[in-house]
Parts: structure tokens; sequence; C-alpha cells
């Protein structure tokens, strides 16, 4: 028992790999679970974002190629 | 909810500024790379001139091609993209142009203290104390302006590009301000205030990320907009998007380490990295996939589109680049290929064939836009697509083939593992030396190519007219944001941070403390069921609410990278030296030693020569025990290396005579048949700065190095009289040399190297009572 006590309190930084891989698989595990439960309607929409602009400013282009 | 209809003119003026700052540099850059190759298959190109050696140039290639090619680059996407995502103009044109020339002027500053020898000797962070500082004000100064830009959007939800760089403008600034804590000794030069193994980890810990947050995660950002964008659809996969963000963020900072496999670091932090870099397979191969994928449907516009050639090339080098990386992370797979030309092929892989690319298909594809015109050739484009893709693929090939020729050669044992196969490393070098010619022109065909892009751009900027985007966008009443008390004090923070100190509590407690967190543990768990059940938009809102405000949102983006960092970094550093030392300790450098060493710095030797002899039989018997942590305790900064272009040189002291060295550096070939090293001939002209000492013997004493207290003229003194006696021994030997020039310091630095006492370990002698 002191044998593994002192592992853990003396030699803390031997601990600290396993309590990495805690942290990044629970992380992992709580965004899996976030997104596969986020509405299909939502991530439509966000993954639309980089295309909503598109039309409106070829208009905008458009219009300053007449006026030239 | 009023909805208000206005038009937005964004600033695509700064975006056509960083591009074509990124298109010059970038062919800058990496003609200063095809003369470093050349340098290394025909030492002659080093010209004999102290500038233009590889030593000084080298850094000057790496910079120029990150931070100047790269950054430009950066800057140019984000800007554009960014303004597009939030529909919204820069939130500063004051700021946007101080970034842009602030920026510029810092790659000017670089571009002139590098070849004039002023470094601080550490690889991809080399430049000048002033300098750095220079870069963090000027990213402060991006930061402000980009953040800015974000609280006053007029979209409601951040897109993912966004999330990339937002981790890149904070985990950057973390990085950067740690590697670069320094005191100063001059109004040039300074010492890292880490040494040795911390040194080496806070370094490589930096090194890593350069490459994760610097060069992976704002072109990951730009290709999560600007591929749909090309392709005309929408990402893959936005779920996956979302694993790959977090995914990465959070186990990228860990795994610097694997830059240090086998060496005298900590045996634990080389696990650490290892397990870390294997387990970064998976989200950069989802990464990968999503943005192949996004070309589903769309492969046939890549014949018409070349910048979807780029952009669909440029991903796949991503994932090769990605898979070969961890690979080389494994500790007995890195014993082949590091210090060797496998891991420059490996860069390079991601530098021409990840960034180049993108930055390419990026260029092609915002040039017709931002000048509201065609791009002037698509054929012209095309065939910049197959000159640099054989270009890379000579380059990298060439450099597998010489990497793991040099480190089969390099560990070859015979009679059963106890002798050396080939004790000559020159043998490496003339072994390998067609691959250097092929890598130079590999190199070549990709500069060519880069050429005809600044031709292809310049022609369509010309038959067009800079333009800049306009559209009209319905403005909606803004919520009330997110404020940071309710960002963390929410139930999914709260229920989170528990199970994982319960959970880490009943793994590692033991007795009572275990038994108390698993009851905890339960608890929190039918605790968090009970109140997701009970109110299942309490969840789903805090997230979504978080995704939409920047600040709580980058708060966590750091919390993430900094516990990475924390962990990894501060038993290290925390760590009382001496219980470091194995039992050995590093003799503190003399004067006049100490001035050796900067010049040993000043020309870049650690760029070539490495002072760390791993754990590996070939490298013991080829230059002795296996280096440990106090051998290096007082190099401020630690001087292990990342290559080995010529051998080690932990151990070179007293290796061979003082008239050896002075040969060797004046013409390496005089003592080294075959050597591919520059001539130092300025060493024996130019005078040892002693008047520098008295700061830098007063700095490094600040820094912990037990030297006592000395006047100026003592230590000067003391210097002289060093230099004299490997002078008087010169003289026996019939060369001709005189006490204050620089091959006198720079002699009595390398007769100095593996220099150390025995000490008993204070941890041995408290445990004796």
């Amino acid at each position: 028992m002191n044998v593994f006590h002192r592992i853990q309190w003396e030699d803390w930084h031997l601990i600290l790999a396993s309590v990495a891989l805690i942290l990044i698989f629970s992380v992992f595990i709580l965004v899996v679970i976030r997104i596969l439960r986020m509405p299909k309607s939502k991530l439509d929409q966000l993954s639309q974002l980089p295309f909503e602009d598109e039309k409106a400013e070829k208009a905008s282009h458009e219009k300053r190629n007449n006026l030239h | 909810m009023t909805n208000q209809k206005i038009t937005i003119e964004y600033n695509d003026d700064i975006v056509r500024k960083f591009m074509i700052a990124s298109i010059l540099f970038a062919v800058v850059g990496m003609g200063a790379g095809v003369l470093i190759a050349t340098q290394l298959s025909f030492w002659q190109a080093n010209l004999n001139l102290p500038w233009t050696h590889f030593g000084r140039l080298r850094p000057l290639h790496t910079n120029a091609a990150i931070f100047a090619f790269v950054g430009n680059m950066m800057f140019a996407g984000i800007y554009y993209s960014t303004q597009r995502l939030a529909k919204v103009r820069l939130a500063s044109d004051f700021l946007s142009n101080l970034h842009f020339w602030g920026w510029q002027l810092i790659i000017v500053g670089a571009a002139i203290t590098l070849p004039l020898g002023l470094t601080r000797g550490k690889e991809y962070a080399e430049l000048i104390w002033p300098i750095n500082i220079a870069v963090v004000v000027i990213w402060v100064v991006f930061a402000i302006n980009f953040f800015w830009t974000l609280a006053i959007r007029n979209e409601k939800s951040l897109y993912v590009a966004i999330w990339f760089y937002i981790a890149t403008i904070i985990t950057v600034a973390m990085l950067y301000i740690v590697n670069h804590l320094q005191i100063p000794t001059s109004w040039t030069h300074s010492y890292p205030i880490f040494g040795g193994v911390q040194d080496a980890l806070v370094q490589w810990w930096y090194g890593h990320n350069a490459v994760a947050f610097f060069l992976t995660t704002p072109i990951l950002g730009i290709m999560y907009y600007f591929m749909p964008k090309a392709a005309g659809r929408p990402v893959y996969s936005y779920r996956l998007s979302v694993v790959h963000f977090w995914s990465l963020v959070f186990v990228y900072i860990w795994a610097g380490p694997h830059h240090l496999l086998n060496t005298s670091l900590p045996d634990w932090l080389q696990s650490l990295g290892m397990v870390f870099s294997l387990m970064l397979w998976a989200p950069s191969w989802g990464g990968m996939l999503n943005g192949l994928l996004t070309l589903r449907g769309a492969w046939h516009k890549l014949q018409t589109q070349p910048e979807l050639k780029f952009f669909a090339a440029g991903v796949t080098f991503y994932g090769m680049s990605t898979f070969e990386g961890p690979l080389m992370a494994i500790k007995s797979v890195n014993a082949l290929s590091h210090y060797s030309d496998w891991t420059i092929g490996h860069v390079h892989s991601g530098t021409l064939g990840w960034n180049g690319f993108m930055a390419a298909g990026m260029f092609y594809w915002l040039a017709p836009r931002l000048w509201n015109t065609k791009l002037f050739s698509n054929a012209l484009a095309n065939m910049h697509f197959w000159l640099g893709l054989v270009g890379i693929l000579l380059y990298i090939a060439s450099m597998w083939v010489s990497g793991i020729t040099q480190g089969l050669m390099l560990s070859a044992t015979t009679d059963g593992g106890t002798v050396l196969a080939n004790p000559n490393f020159i043998d490496a070098v003339i072994a390998t030396k067609s691959m250097m010619y092929t890598r130079a022109f590999g190199g070549t065909l990709y500069l060519v190519g880069f050429f005809m892009l600044a031709f292809n751009i310049w022609k369509t900027a010309r038959s067009g007219q800079a333009v800049n985007g306009t559209v009209e966008v319905y403005v909606e009443e803004k919520e009330k944001g997110m404020s940071l008390i309710s960002a963390f004090l929410n139930p999914p923070v709260l229920y989170s941070t528990a199970t994982v100190v319960f959970l880490t509590g009943w793994g590692f407690g033991g007795g009572v403390f275990g038994f108390f967190s698993l009851v905890c543990l339960i608890f929190t768990m039918i605790a968090a069921v009970i109140h997701l059940q009970l109110g299942e938009d309490t969840w789903a809102d805090w997230y979504n609410k978080l995704l939409a405000n920047t600040l709580p949102f980058s708060i966590l983006v750091f919390l993430a990278v900094f516990a990475g960092g924390v962990i990894e970094i501060l038993p290290t550093v925390i760590l009382n030296k001496a219980a470091n030392m194995e039992g050995v300790r590093q003799i503190p450098y003399t004067p006049l030693e100490l001035a050796g060493r900067d010049i040993y710095i000043r020309e870049g030797c650690y760029l070539c020569h490495s002072q760390q002899i791993r754990t590996l039989v070939g490298d013991v018997l080829r230059y002795g025990a296996a280096s440990r942590m106090g051998e290096s305790i007082y190099d401020h900064p630690y001087q292990w290396g990342s290559k080995r272009t010529g051998p080690d040189v932990a151990r070179e002291g007293g290796k061979y005579p003082n008239l050896w060295h002075y040969m060797h550096m004046l013409n390496p070939r005089q003592t080294s048949v075959g050597s591919i090293m520059p001539n130092f001939p300025w060493l024996y002209t130019q005078n040892t700065d002693l008047d520098a000492l008295p700061s830098d013997l007063h700095v490094m004493r600040l820094l912990g190095v037990p030297y006592v207290e000395q006047p100026a003229d003592v230590i000067k003194k003391s210097a002289l009289e060093q230099a004299q006696t490997i002078v008087d021994d010169l003289n026996k030997s019939g060369a001709a040399a005189e006490p204050d020039k620089e091959i006198i310091a720079l002699i009595s630095y390398l007769q100095k190297l593996g220099k150390s006492e025995i000490v008993v370990k204070p941890a041995l002698a408290s445990g004796a009572k």
C-alpha cells in the first residue's frame, strides 16, 4: 500500500498519461453523443453557411459590371 | 423580432494584399530551399560567405516557408472566409492594415537578421527577442480584429471553419509566448529561460504544435470553406467535421514528445507522445476523408477547375503525411527514421503537398473573384499542378530512400551486434549523395510551378479590376449573448467535470478515497441521466448557445489545449533540477567556452549535428554511453538537434586534438574526405565578442547556472588565458593562430562537449536516513 501511495503522490507524473487518456476519451464521447443528437435540419443549415451569400454576392458583381 | 436589410461591402483589399505577399514569399522561401538543397549535394554552393551558408540560410528557408508563405496565405483565407461566414465586413480597416504591414515588417526583419547569424538557436523559433515581441503584438492585433469581427457578425451560427481559426489564434499565442520566454543579454541576443531537457520538451511542444496549429488547423478551416465552394456542394458530413475539430484540438497538443523518442527525456513522456500521436490517426483521417468526400459527384469538375485538382491532391497529401507522422512516432520506427532525411521528406509532404497545394488551389479560386474576371490560363494552372506534383514526388521519394539508407547504415552492426558495420559516418553521406541531387531537382520543379502561379495570378489581376464583394443581408435583431458564468456554471460542464474527477479518483485513489470516488461517480451519473431526461432542451441549448458565443467557445478551446500543455510540460519544468541528474551533472562552461557556444549557435551547427546520444545500440557504439538529462542541464538553449547531416557531437570533447578542429573548420575536406560541410574562413579573422561575456554570464546566473559573480576584466582575462593555452597547443603543431579569434573560442567549446561530473543524488541521500 505504501509503495502504491508513493507511486500515486510522489511520482504523480506517472499517472498523467492515464489521466490524459480518461480526459480525452470523456470529451470525445460527449462530443459524439451531442453531435449524434443534433437535428439534421440544424446540421444542414450549418453546412449550407458557405453558400448563403453566394447568390447575393454574384448579383452584386453583375450589378457592378452593368454599371461599368 | 425585427429584420432589417443592409448592404455590406467586404474588405477584400486586405485579402489581395495577403495573397500577393504569400505568393512573393513562396517564391523567396522555396528559392532559399532549392539553394540549401543544392548545398547539401554541392558544398561549393555555400559560397564561402558567412551570410550564405547552410547553417544560416536553413532558418531563413523554414521561417519564410512557414511564417511568410503559409502565414500570409492563411491570413488571406481567414479574412476572406470569415467576412462571408459572419456576413460582416472586417471590424477595422486600420487593424487589418496594421496586421498586414506589421507582419511583412517582421518577415523583412527575419530576412535581415537570420543571414547575419542573429538567432536564438531553436528551430522555427530562431528570431531574436525584439522580433518575438513584434510577432506577439501583431498576433494580438490579428486576434482583436478577428474576434471583433465575430462580435459584430450578422450570422448567429459559427461555421466549423471559424472554430478552426479560433483554435489557431488561441493556441499559437500560447505556444509562442511559452517557447519564447527568455532573458536578453543585449538588443540582439538572449538566452531562453528553459535549459536542457526542459527546453527540449518546451521546444517540441511548440515545434510540433506549430505544425498542428499554424500549418494544419487554419488550413483545415480553409479546406472546410473553400472546398465546398469550389465543388459547389456542402461538406460531406458536418457531424464528422465537429468530431474532427474537437478530437484534433484535444489530441494534437499532447503529441510533441514524439520528437524526442529514445532520448534522455523521461520515459513516461515518450510514451505519452507516442500514444497520442497514434490517436491522431483517427481525427486526421476523419478530416481527410471528409474533405475528399466533399468532392463526391463533383469529380468531373477536376477536368475544368484546376483549383479542385490542387484541393484534392492537397487533402490527399494531408492524409498521407498524417499517416506517416504517427507511424514515425512509434518508438521502433523512430529509431530508424529520426535524425535522418525521412523526417525531412515527411515535413515536405506536409508543406509542399498539403500547405502548398491548398494555397495554390485557394489562390486560383480567389483570383478571378478578387479581380472580377476569369483566370488568365487554366492550361498554365494545370501545368503547374503536374509540375508541382512530380516535384513533390521526386522530393519525398528521394528523402525516403535517403532517410532509410542513413538509418540502416548508421545503425547496422556486425559481430553479434558489438561492432558497427559502417564506422565512418561519411559513408552514409556519400551513399545518399545522388538522392540529394534528386531532391534539389524535385524542389526546383516545384519552385518553377510557383513561378507559373505567380505569372498566372499577375496576368489575371491585370485582365480584371480589383473589386470588393458586396452582399445584401437581412440582419436579425441580436439576441442577448451567453455570459461567461452561465457558460461554465451549466449542467453539462458540471456533470462532465464531476465525472472526470470521480473517475480519476476511483481509478487511482485506492482505499476509502477510491470507494468514495466510485460512489460519487455513480451518483453523479444517475443525477446527470435524471437531469437529462427531465430537461432535455437544457443540454442541447447550452451547446448550441456555446457555439454562437465566441468568448465562452474560445475559452473552452483554450482549456482544451492548455490542459494538454500543463499536464505534459509542468512536471518536467517544475521538478527539482537535482532530481533529474541521474548521477551526472554538466560542468558549466568557462567564459571562453560560452562564447564559443554562442558562435556554434550563430552558425547553425545544431541544424546538422545533434548533441544527444540515444538509448540505441547504433548510437552507443558510435558515440559512447547514452546521454543523460544532467549532461545538458545548463544548456540554454538545448542543442539536442533534430537531424544528423553530420555526426553527433555530444561527446566531441577530447576526441580530436585542437589542430584537427582548426583544420576542419577551415576546410572540412582536409580532415573528412567527402564531407559536404561548408568552410568557415571568417572564424579565423573575426574577433570573439569578449565584451558580451559579463552580460551573458550574468543572465546565465539568473537562470540558475552556478557561476560566481566576477568583474568584467577578470572574466575577459580568464577567457584570454584559456584561449592562449589553445593557441600554444596549435603553435606547437605548426598552426598560426591568435587567441582573440572566434575559431579559438569555438574549439574551446567543442573540446568541452561531453564533460560532466558524477554527483550523488539528493534523493538517495535523504532515502538513506
